[in-house]
């Protein structure tokens, strides 16, 4: 067991750079009722897997993939990309005694963001949102799709760490591992709380040094050290640049979504902030008062910032209304409305929770199967009459049928028929049609069977 | 029981498509309906009816007729529960 998200993953370790270890995973995934969960490059996979299924993972792959390999020899080690590299020492770090023991010992857990008095709240979206004004060239107006509508299927995450002329900005190779095992653990437990498929994570990781000194009076802090990394990867100034970066991670990992998380150690606006529906995230390695043993948490946390979950907590100046993420829904739980102040939410506090609006939020599939009565009403005589019934979750597998109340032996009462209207990309309207056969009036009863989702 | 999405496909403005699938066994309970993908609210978009061959002892083949009540393209996708 790697961190303290309770799923079982394992490492699988490719050893030829073309090889796809994720391709293999993903081609073999039901035969060996595994999943992938992380990728970095061609030869680090991480996968979820049923500690029973683990053998049986092992023989579907080809022979030179290793799963849970008991050890990794340095010329192994000398082959691999940075991003390879990192992502092996980050599971080797979480999988050690000393990961387990920190995980344990948190500072602060389960205190609300906002309650601990050695430490500030992540920073919200209203510094996402009002950015420093972008030049011209920062318009943001060729995005043709939305990078992070919803957190389902597959994100590519750009993680670019940024060091700079000083001792004091730069990250050892510990802090390095460090930032990758959390961000690591935060997105397994995150990805994990989709009910259908927990979420695949492709990550691409950068470490940039530039020579920007720090400034902590400068305009636009984030500009300061963000503007040259991005022009060290090829991309221009502002968000403009970020979210041009995010396209091609999206392009090149062949997945739904992306962004791209910062970890710096210059100064900043907040030690951890996001933009409400990307297309950034950025933290720093000291995560204030929370410590670097609870990056995972924050980063899961913003992360959901990303996937356009609002803030919970109090000094969030949140409140129980509004329309946000995939599903449109108010934000139910803030703290300063939610009845007894709401319950456990990582989008509220240091914990390994969710509540119950937050996967509306993040745009989870909605759909426990259950069976119902919708509505009940009269037709008259030889007459058809038609209703509607709105919101429905567009994922959820609806069926509908009609029955009479009003006893008539004899014959056939009535018939049925079905109209669908998509009213909008998250939510269906159905319309029924009832027909009346008999020439008396007759009251019937609509039913619908959720069954599942897709 | 499952849930899936059988094929994705696009019927024309004021058009009427039927489409087949083949080969599912035939003690399966299987339903079948159709929704649309591109949104457009106000009313109505698709209608869809269901009609079933008995290919051979155990085997069924569906028939979706699915109908575009609007005047402009829609595309849609064709889902199925079976429920045992």
């Amino acid at each position: 067991m790697a961190g303290d998200v309770d799923v079982h993953e394992e490492l699988v370790l490719g050893q030829a750079a073309d090889e796809g270890v994720a391709a293999w995973l993903a081609s073999v995934a039901s035969q060996a009722n595994a999943h992938l969960l992380h990728s970095y490059g061609p030869r680090v996979a991480v996968a979820q897997v049923d500690p029973t299924d683990a053998s049986v993972l092992a023989e579907a792959l080809p022979g030179d993939m290793a799963v849970a390999p008991a050890r990794v020899t340095k010329s192994a080690r000398r082959t691999l990309s940075d991003t390879e590299e990192l992502g092996l020492a980050a599971f080797e770090l979480r999988s050690s005694d000393r990961y387990a023991e920190a995980k344990a010992n948190r500072p602060f857990a389960g205190v609300v963001w906002d309650g601990a008095a050695e430490a500030s709240p992540p920073g919200c979206a209203e510094l996402a949102t009002a950015p420093a004004p972008a030049p011209s060239g920062d318009a943001l107006s060729h995005v043709a799709a939305p990078l992070s509508a919803r957190l389902s299927g597959s994100v590519a995450v750009g993680l670019v760490i940024v060091e700079g002329p000083t001792t004091a900005l730069q990250f050892d190779a510990t802090e390095r591992a460090k930032v990758v095992a959390e961000t690591q653990n935060g997105a397994t437990w995150l990805g994990g709380r989709h009910p259908v498929q927990p979420v695949t994570w492709r990550w691409d990781i950068d470490i940039i040094r530039v020579d920007a000194p720090p400034d902590p009076n400068a305009a636009d802090l984030e500009a300061l050290w963000r503007d040259p990394a991005m022009a060290a990867l090829g991309y221009g100034a502002g968000l403009g640049g970020v979210q041009a970066y995010a396209e091609d991670l999206r392009h090149q990992q062949g997945s739904d979504w992306a962004y791209v998380t910062f970890f710096t150690k210059y100064p900043t606006g907040w030690f951890a902030y996001a933009s409400i529906g990307g297309p950034r995230l950025v933290m720093q390695y000291d995560n204030d008062g929370w410590g670097p043993d609870n990056i995972d948490r924050v980063f899961a946390h913003e992360t959901g910032h990303i996937f356009n979950a609002p803030d919970e907590y109090a000094s969030s100046n949140c409140n129980c209304g509004g329309s946000w993420g995939y599903y449109g829904k108010p934000n139910a739980n803030c703290a300063t409305c939610a009845s007894g102040g709401g319950v456990p939410c990582i989008m509220k506090a240091n914990t390994w929770d969710m509540c119950p609006s937050t996967p509306y939020h993040l745009g989870f599939p909605i759909c426990p199967g259950r069976l119902g009565v919708q509505f009940r009403g009269n037709v008259a005589a030889s007459s058809t009459r038609r209703w509607f019934t709105h919101s429905w979750p567009a994922d959820c597998h609806v069926v509908w049928s009609v029955i009479p109340t009003t006893v008539r032996a004899g014959a056939a009462q009535i018939r049925w028929d079905v109209h669908v209207e998509r009213a909008s990309s998250g939510y269906i309207t159905y319309w029924i049609s009832i027909m009346n056969l008999t020439t008396v009036p007759c009251d019937v009863e609509a039913r619908y069977a959720v069954l599942g989702s897709t | 029981m499952r849930v899936g999405v059988q094929y994705r496909g696009q019927v024309n403005s004021s058009a009427t498509e039927r489409v087949f699938t083949y080969n599912w066994p035939a003690d399966w309970h299987v339903l079948w309906y159709v929704t649309p993908t591109n949104p457009r609210s106000g009313a109505p978009q698709i209608d869809f009816d269901t009609e079933v061959e008995r290919a051979s002892a155990d085997r069924i083949t569906y028939w979706i007729m699915i109908r575009n009540l609007t005047n402009q393209p829609v595309d849609y996708e064709l889902r199925y529960a079976v429920l045992n």
